[in-house]
């Protein structure tokens, strides 16, 4: 009795073990596609990364060459050529077509007459150019022409341009040397400040940044607005001389926030009458380039 | 030695800041002419100018939540799009130049236009939605960004312009 029990329990057991070891194999055949699949959306994403630029590439390659040949007038051309396919197609349809016995006539006696070396006569081509399929087939044709004509004239004045270029650029520097010797004889000055003689432009900001002092920046502070001097102005005016001696002219207020990290309404409780130029005036710079 | 009109010119400069005025309009939403006005708005607080922006009609776009960090610049039917018409009006043209021409706006460090907004709030400009137009568009100052001070009329936005140079964009 309990041995037929017992073996009963085993064979039970068995079953119950290879019931288990089945569901282990698949889970595991799950895990695998997951990680699969995984590694294929990983994939994908790198794919995706990596085309980007090449079709952001590709397509302005495209649209620089189809600007171009817009440009140069081929597009024109290529344009006007497929409006007029439809009837260069008719045309060619109706010369296949078997009512062609009169112009095939013409054709032959044109033919003819060109072998025998004259020319075919007058009538021959007006009777010829009242025929409404030559018509058609001309007004293509001087319609293929006058594209042709208006790409060849662009290019002609592209060319030209292109001559004119040269003599452009050469006027260009002189113009250019003129305005640099006569703006700033026009608006440099000298004026005493803090007890200094100093050089400065016409919206009073020093021209030569090496004849700036502390004390200038002071009596210059003192003048826009901003009697004393703090230690939060003083990081910003030495950020700014520090930044032109490295970059050339004063910072923008942009990257003086953003380094500095201070933000923007800061800057207008420390130079409320215009933070963007006067900490670059209290500094001795010029006025700096940048928008923002 | 002092050189008068140097001083002069310095004298009067300082007392002109104080009182200049700007009142700018934008009336445009494409990110393209988004910039304009935000840009001219900020480098007049920068010198001490007071400035008051009014944004009317597609300009509202500039400052609504739902499109101020998705404008797009309108790049069919314009020439300094350099390139052709048929190219630019291909789909996903607008979305490509919109987001090149943010990298590009980046990389000079201009600020993204909600950052500019900030900016602006923050450097005492005053900005206020069109009442006309947010009616018309079934808007309400809910929809705004948070920067807008008021929404007003035309007729209170002569008020507030009262004295200022006006620019329209």
């Amino acid at each position: 009795m309990n041995a037929t029990a017992y073996a009963v329990a085993d064979a039970q057991q068995d079953e119950l073990s290879q019931q288990m070891d089945a569901l282990t194999a698949k889970v595991d055949r799950v895990l695998l596609a997951v990680e699969q699949l995984d590694r294929r959306r990983v994939e994908l994403e790198e794919l995706i990364t990596d085309l980007m630029p090449a079709a952001n590439g590709a397509l302005s390659l495209l649209t620089r060459q189809l600007a171009q040949l817009e440009h140069d007038g081929t597009l024109a051309l290529l344009r006007s050529l497929v409006a007029r396919a439809p009837d260069a197609l008719h045309t060619a349809h109706a010369l296949t077509a078997p009512e062609i016995t009169s112009i095939a006539q013409s054709a032959t006696f044109a033919l003819a007459n060109a072998r025998k070396g004259s020319p075919p006569s007058w009538r021959t081509l007006l009777s010829s150019r009242k025929e409404p399929r030559i018509r058609r087939g001309l007004g293509a044709l001087l319609e293929i022409l006058r594209a042709v004509g208006s790409g060849s004239s662009t290019r002609a004045s592209v060319v030209m341009d292109v001559a004119a270029a040269p003599r452009a650029r050469a006027a260009a520097p002189s113009a250019a040397a003129h305005c640099a010797t006569a703006v700033p004889a026009v608006a440099a000055g000298t004026r005493e400040i803090a007890g200094v003689m100093v050089s400065v432009d016409a919206e009073g900001f020093l021209t030569d940044r090496g004849q700036w002092t502390r004390a200038i920046a002071q009596a210059i502070a003192a003048e826009a607005g901003v009697p004393v001097l703090s230690d939060a102005h003083w990081q910003v005016i030495d950020f700014c001389r520090a930044e032109a001696a490295h970059t050339g002219s004063a910072p923008g207020m942009r990257r003086i926030t953003q380094q500095l990290g201070i933000a923007p309404k800061e800057m207008y409780a420390l130079f409320p009458k215009g933070p963007g130029i006067l900490a670059a005036r209290i500094a001795g710079l010029g006025k700096p380039k940048s928008c923002v | 030695m002092t050189t008068l009109t140097a001083q002069g010119a310095f004298a009067q400069g300082a007392t002109e800041t104080a009182t200049r005025k700007v009142a700018i309009i934008c009336s445009k939403g494409s990110l393209d002419m988004a910039y304009p006005g935000l840009i001219l708005g900020n480098a007049a607080r920068m010198m001490g100018i007071d400035v008051v922006l009014f944004f009317t009609f597609w300009g509202l776009d500039i400052v609504r939540e739902k499109t101020i960090d998705s404008l797009k610049p309108g790049i069919v039917g314009n020439p300094a799009a350099h390139m052709p018409t048929m190219v630019a009006g291909l789909p996903g043209m607008n979305a490509l130049a919109a987001s090149m021409m943010r990298k590009q706006i980046e990389k000079i460090e201009v600020p993204p236009v909600r950052e500019l907004i900030e900016t602006l709030d923050e450097a005492g400009a005053e900005l206020y939605g069109c009442h006309m137009a947010m009616d018309m568009m079934g808007l309400t100052k809910a929809d705004l960004v948070p920067q807008i001070k008021e929404v007003i009329t035309a007729m209170d936005f002569f008020t507030h312009a009262e004295g200022a140079q006006i620019i329209f964009i």
